[in-house]
């Protein structure tokens, strides 16, 4: 209970600073607060999209029920943080480059990726049969999680693209300033927990859920 | 002078305003997600304290 008080605490915190206690980037003006929210986000997709590989490969080894739905859980919370990292990364785009989707290697690959995990959720509920489910499902995730690295980190750096450099530029320094890396740094820390929490909450309920159907 | 002030035909004033108005937005979308994920923890936890009783 106390750290969850100290994550809304902390969240606000960063809230406040990045309003107030960070410069503005230079040419990025006002839309500079998006970076604290609209990076983190889309770092928790690929972390969540990741847990759930872990899972579904536990699942191969394991064939239990309960990787499995925390690989689903996992891969949900992924999908849910990659529309928010989407979203947010079209009111940037407005701002920027004035339309809301232009087709840039960065958001052509997101939207292939929310494809992908959007195929993975859909295969869940197209097959019957537990077992056979899970175990499909499994594998689809596995190969799906291959896809990540080159549609996140690879593809937008080949070809060119509006989308400011990430965090590390292509000369693999850091160019923020102090203060903005500090607030990024505990946003990034904070969205991570709060990712945490979420799966846990879940979880729970999926047990809870497992539990009232066995009975029944 | 930043061009996209200008371009808003904002003051310093205004744009200060807008700033505060879009934190109070994002803090008020804050404490409610956290609220509604606080409510369901306890919750959750109630029920399944319940269910480790009746076992």
């Amino acid at each position: 209970m106390i750290w969850q008080l100290l994550l809304f605490v902390w969240m606000s915190l960063v809230i406040v600073a990045g309003f107030l206690y960070t410069p503005l980037a230079e040419k990025l003006y006002e839309i500079t607060r998006i970076i604290y929210f609209h990076i983190p986000m889309a770092w928790v997709a690929v972390l969540a999209f990741l847990v759930s590989t872990v899972f579904s490969i536990r699942h191969l080894a394991t064939r239990s029920w309960r990787d499995d739905a925390r690989a689903a859980i996992s891969a949900e919370l992924g999908l849910l943080f990659a529309v928010l990292a989407t979203a947010s990364g079209t009111i940037f785009a407005k701002a920027m480059w004035g339309a809301f989707w232009n087709w840039d290697p960065r958001e052509t690959s997101i939207f292939l990726l929310l494809l992908i995990y959007g195929a993975y959720l859909t295969l869940r509920t197209a097959v019957e049969g537990e077992d056979k489910r899970a175990r499909l499902a499994a594998v689809y995730n596995i190969i799906a999680f291959v896809t990540v690295p080159f549609l996140v980190f690879i593809v937008p750096r080949l070809y060119f693209s509006l989308h400011p450099d990430p965090l590390l530029n292509a000369q693999g320094r850091l160019e923020m300033h102090p203060r903005m890396l500090q607030v990024f740094l505990a946003s990034l820390a904070g969205f991570t927990a709060l990712y945490f929490w979420i799966f846990d909450l879940s979880w729970k309920v999926a047990r809870l859920k497992r539990k009232q159907e066995e009975a029944s | 002078m930043n061009p996209m002030i200008e371009t808003l035909g904002q003051t310093a004033g205004q744009r200060v305003v807008a700033d505060f108005v879009v934190m109070g937005v994002i803090l008020f979308i804050w404490a409610g997600v956290f609220f509604y994920l606080f409510r369901l923890d306890r919750k959750v936890r109630a029920l399944l304290k319940k269910d480790k009783a009746g076992q």
